[in-house]
């Protein structure tokens, strides 16, 4: 385990030196699913790269309304989940919103607005055996 | 049966599936943005057996290319196990 740090310490300063930028040594052994809606999108991501997290967004659409949302994946230590939920807890907040269905029991489809609670944020983590950067 | 998760980026998607494909791994693709590959990348789902991961990373390693910026990755690789796997 010892030599695996050595080796992920040194692809994070030439990393670190090209850049300019700091960052925290990327070993790796959680994996966290975030699924967060558009409008945070941005915030999120920036807040956790900010915290050194490694974040890949896809672009993913929710069942319920079929709105859009995306789906961020964050490599991390098992120390930074806290860290990473916390932050993901700030920037993505619960909306409601309205959608149109059509009223029940009448004749004719009359819409109505109906309340939905849509967003936060749902995260899912998994333990990671393995992790390579080539 | 493991699960690996491949982030690479899009001038290595082709090639990289090509291989995956050709030897018999079964690799879904997803369009990404990434932060530390910078730009369009992909991520690739590829469910394999216990023994076969090495192989599969090894045809990763092969088949990404650097794009010849210092510091910047090839590719990143997560390994999950899985707990139940079936084709339906």
């Amino acid at each position: 385990m010892a030599d695996m740090n050595d080796k992920y310490l040194k692809v994070a300063w030439s990393a670190e030196m090209d850049r300019g930028v700091k960052r925290i040594e990327p070993f790796v052994d959680r994996l966290m699913f975030a699924v967060v809606q558009a409008q945070d999108v941005r915030k999120a991501s920036q807040a956790l790269n900010a915290a050194g997290l490694l974040v890949t967004q896809l672009t993913s659409t929710g069942g319920f309304l079929g709105r859009r949302n995306t789906t961020l994946l964050i490599g991390m230590k098992e120390n930074q989940e806290e860290l990473a939920v916390k932050l993901i807890h700030d920037k993505c907040r619960q909306r409601v919103e309205y959608v149109s269905t059509p009223l029940e029991g009448a004749p004719l489809p009359i819409p109505v607005a109906t309340p939905v609670t849509v967003g936060g944020a749902t995260v899912f983590t998994f333990m990671v055996e393995r992790y390579e950067e080539i | 049966m493991k699960m690996i998760i491949a982030i690479i980026g899009d001038h290595d998607n082709e090639s990289v599936s090509q291989g995956l494909i050709q030897a018999d791994f079964r690799v879904t693709r997803i369009a990404s943005t990434g932060a530390f590959l910078r730009r369009g990348s992909s991520t690739l789902m590829i469910g394999v057996e216990d023994d076969k991961v090495d192989e599969a990373i090894q045809i990763i390693r092969e088949r990404t290319t650097s794009t010849g910026e210092a510091g910047v990755k090839r590719a990143t690789l997560f390994v999950l196990n899985i707990e139940h796997y079936s084709q339906i």
